[in-house]
């Protein structure tokens, strides 16, 4: 019957629209008047509203929308709070939190540290692959033990085995903290439909299954960070309709049928040098070529550091910019993002573009090249850089699937890939151990299958140590040894930029887009 | 209807016997039988088929599905326990039978990313799938059949050329240009440039507004192909012994078209209707990106591109196909009872 009338509904409505919009002369209703109400898009459909579970980039966007994590990103560096006001790290194994005494949940339930650590109970013994992430980012690879005092109003966390990043790694979504009920109901709490489950400041007030998300914000939150630089008012609805098209995301925004829009090419210029509309800017991929180092493998790049080198040298960063990206990337001088807290920013460590350098070592050389689907002109600018220097190249984009699969586990078929590593986690040890360490195969994440102890030896000093600054220094010589060694050679950061109406503002906290800091400005 | 069907059936010629009766009321409903007999046991073979290919089609998709669920940064446990949780580890014919298990019950098991049925991420978007393509095939064939008719009777005999030519180049036209072609036309036209119409959907536009431009998109081609089928169809209806003699006892206009005329117009009409639901149902699921449209066509094309979702996939398929199906067969019951000569059988 709903179905029935929702056809009927849409051709009578699509039949007087169609009348009356031949007799209008203005723009759609959408455009204008005072609202509560943000209009947002998502690329694709959340699938789980459960922050443990989350996994794909929609999961995780909404995630922060209902659940608070205990820190948050600072707003130029470093950390500020969120669930907590406090934090101390006695030793890369063991901190100390002091939980808000004002935080509920949705339904009133006090936010105290054994809430907090039920919670993190749940995210640590999912037996689940994005809580295995989550898990990871969070806690590293021990097993943590929560000790909650409420009467104290602190959560005291040891890990088995040290890691030094679980400050930034609380930052994260998918540490956001489930209330009781959700943990009660973890079905519903997939859902998005257990009342009390949220802990952040919105909660889901509807859903459509791969279509849309509705939130309404809290009447009774006010745990929101200390943000200095927020102005304006939280939205007491926001609507989240997936939508993937870069043109169409630009006409909506334009239109007024959204408020916000992100954008990853050159539609973004469209609202360039108009005062109607502000822009903020975040890393979203880190682009690398890395070199399959694998023994055994076939790869030419195993043991010869000057083949990679010549490689490095004859691609020009900016000319893949423009090729694969409108030229909307920003130059990159590691392993992941500039915005990356320790990332090392020196042009001078990284190999200069120098075509007839690279010429004298590349001619003759035969490079399977691996890159992902979909990205033509990206794999037809590296692959004809390379032939300019007198290689042979041949070129596998398989699906991004196929292609993630290919790089971990089948390095026989490649010699040099194209990596995309997300630039949105602010934790750059996991970028490092990428080129350091055990190899997938090996039960670790090192891609470039290399043998690089020194490099290693430095990794493992930052995730021991509990000093902030000697934790840099560390990974600092870990990324220098990588790329002295040319390992892997960076490319570009894709950079996305989120473009809001007049009326709207979004915020970027230390490289990390956030949209809980959505706001209405007017 | 009856009457109709008998007029136009072939007179017998001189010297032929006569038939003892055109169409007899048991023959005819025997005739229906075996018609009906013969095309629910195609349906029930389609079917059949429908489920087997759409099973095998997802395999030949590339990418791993395992990996896609698991996230950029899982490891390869993470990659084989999300494998584990999928059945993706099983053999292929037992995935197979587990597969053809639940599609008898109607179960086409849990999407592998929302961990919910299949089914109901497919029926949520079916019905803004359909809204928009039913509405465009009635209108198309409203519009269709007037235009066609219109220019039909208006170039009889020759008469107005410049008109027939204009017609034929004008439909010719559009009826070629791609339906996503025609969508970013009347995005360009109508919202980015006029500005009188959302250039797509959104929470902040009312749905019945936001549904005109892919409605227009999918409508005005297939307009203009049923438009030049009509037309060629009324300029030789009008030709026929029993339009003359119709106009030769100058019965009104009305009747002369609307009854005489258009019964005989819409077993074509209704002919390519079925074929144009069809293809309608495919560009729809184009158009549907276009207009950002929360139909099955964004399902699909995540379901494919980014999750390789294979219970959602198979689910969409098989709906689409069964819609092409089901309609396929209600319209020729439709065509039966407007000319029983299209049951198929001999009746003498």
């Amino acid at each position: 019957m709903v179905r029935k009338r929702l056809i009927a509904g849409v051709a009578l409505a699509a039949a007087a629209s169609l009348a009356l919009s031949a007799c209008s002369t203005g723009e759609p209703e959408a455009a204008a008047g005072p609202t509560d109400t943000i209009n947002a898009e998502l690329w694709y459909a959340p699938a789980t509203f459960d922050p443990a579970k989350a996994s794909a980039d929609a999961d995780v966007t909404v995630a922060r929308l209902g659940f608070d994590t205990l820190l948050r990103q600072g707003e130029s560096d470093g950390y500020i709070g969120g669930l907590a006001t406090a934090w101390e790290a006695t030793s890369a194994s063991d901190y100390t939190f002091t939980i808000r005494d004002d935080a509920t949940c949705a339904d009133g339930t006090a936010i105290t540290p054994t809430v907090v650590a039920n919670s993190f109970e749940y995210l640590a013994g999912l037996e689940d692959s994005g809580a295995l992430t989550w898990k990871n980012q969070a806690f590293g690879s021990g097993t943590p033990t929560f000790t909650p005092d409420d009467a104290a109003g602190t959560l005291n966390i040891a890990l088995s085995a040290p890691y030094s990043q679980l400050l930034g790694g609380l930052t994260r979504e998918g540490t956001g903290i489930i209330c009781p009920a959700g943990l009660a109901d973890t079905e519903g709490l997939a859902a998005g439909t257990v009342d009390g489950a949220w802990s952040g400041p919105y909660v889901l007030s509807e859903t459509v299954a791969g279509v849309s998300a509705q939130y309404a914000l809290r009447d009774d939150y006010d745990a929101w960070p200390e943000w200095e630089d927020v102005a304006g008012e939280p939205a007491a609805t926001i609507n989240l309709t997936v939508q993937a098209d870069s043109n169409t995301s630009a006409n909506l925004l334009e239109s007024g049928g959204v408020d916000l829009a992100r954008f990853y090419d050159a539609n973004a210029d469209r609202f360039a040098d108009d005062a109607a509309y502000s822009t903020v800017t975040f890393a979203s991929s880190a682009y690398n070529l890395v070199f399959n180092q694998a023994a055994g493998s076939g790869s030419i790049f195993e043991g010869n550091q000057e083949l990679r080198a010549a490689v490095a040298q004859a691609i020009d960063p900016e000319g893949f910019n423009a090729a694969g990206l409108d030229g909307l990337g920003v130059a990159q001088y590691t392993v992941n993002a500039a915005s990356y807290s320790c990332a090392l920013d020196d042009p001078s460590l990284v190999q200069a573009y120098d075509p007839e350098a690279a010429a004298k070592v590349l001619d003759g050389q035969t490079i399977r090249l691996l890159i992902m689907s979909n990205w033509d002109p990206a794999a037809d600018y590296l692959a004809e850089s390379l032939r300019a220097a007198g290689a042979t190249v041949t070129v596998s984009a398989p699906d991004p699937a196929d292609w993630t699969k290919q790089m971990r586990t089948q390095p026989e078929t490649w010699d040099v890939a194209v990596a995309a590593e997300n630039a949105e986690s602010g934790l750059i040890h996991a970028s490092i151990s990428r080129y350091v360490g055990p190899t997938y195969a090996e039960g670790g994440t090192n891609v470039a299958s290399t043998d690089n102890p020194e490099g290693w030896a430095a990794y493992e000093a930052a995730m021991t140590s509990a000093d902030p600054e000697e934790q840099c220094a560390s990974f600092e010589a870990a990324q220098e040894s990588i790329l002295e060694r040319v390992d892997m050679t960076p490319l570009i950061t894709d950079t996305h930029r989120y473009v809001a109406r007049e009326g709207f503002e979004s915020h970027v906290f230390t490289g990390y887009w956030d949209i809980s800091a959505m706001r209405i400005v007017s | 209807m009856s009457t109709t069907t008998a007029t136009n059936s072939p007179s017998p010629g001189p010297g032929a016997p006569v038939s003892p009766g055109t169409i007899k009321a048991a023959s005819l409903g025997g005739a229906w039988r075996a018609f009906l007999l013969r095309r629910l046991l195609g349906l029930a073979s389609n079917l059949v088929l429908l489920v087997l290919v759409t099973f095998l089609i997802v395999q030949l998709i590339p990418g791993d599905p395992a990996t896609a669920i698991a996230g950029e940064n899982a490891t390869l446990a993470q990659v084989e326990l999300v494998r584990t949780q999928l059945g993706l580890d099983q053999p292929f014919l037992v995935q197979l039978w587990q597969y053809l298990a639940g599609v008898v019950q109607g179960d086409f098991g849990d999407s592998y990313r929302y961990q919910q049925p299949a089914m109901n991420i497919v029926l949520t978007a079916l019905p803004y799938t359909l809204a928009i393509t039913l509405v465009s095939v009635l209108l198309l064939l409203v519009l269709g059949i007037a235009l066609g008719m219109t220019v039909g009777v208006a170039t009889r005999g020759d008469r107005r050329r410049w008109l027939d030519l204009s017609f034929t180049m004008v439909t010719g036209f559009i009826s070629s240009v791609p339906t996503y072609v025609l969508a970013t036309a009347f995005v360009f036209v109508f919202a980015v440039f006029l500005k009188v119409l959302p250039p797509a959907y959104s929470p902040a536009y009312d749905i019945g507004t936001a549904a005109v431009l892919p409605i227009l998109s999918l409508t005005i081609g297939g307009t203009c192909s049923v438009a030049r089928i009509v037309r060629r169809e009324t300029s030789v209806i009008l030709e026929q012994d029993y339009m003359r003699t119709a106009r030769g006892w100058r019965l009104p206009t009305m009747t002369l078209y609307a009854k005489h005329m258009l019964p005989n117009l819409l077993t074509t009409a209704l002919t390519l209707s079925g074929i144009i639901l069809t293809a309608l149902l495919g560009s729809a699921l184009i158009t549907e990106a276009v207009f950002a449209w929360p139909g099955l066509g964004g399902v699909i094309v995540q379901a494919i591109a980014i999750d390789k979702d294979y219970p959602i996939i198979r689910g969409a398929v098989f709906v689409i196909g069964l819609i092409s199906l089901v309609l396929t067969l209600v319209i020729d019951v439709i065509l039966g009872l407007i000319d029983p000569r299209t049951l198929g059988e001999k009746r003498d």
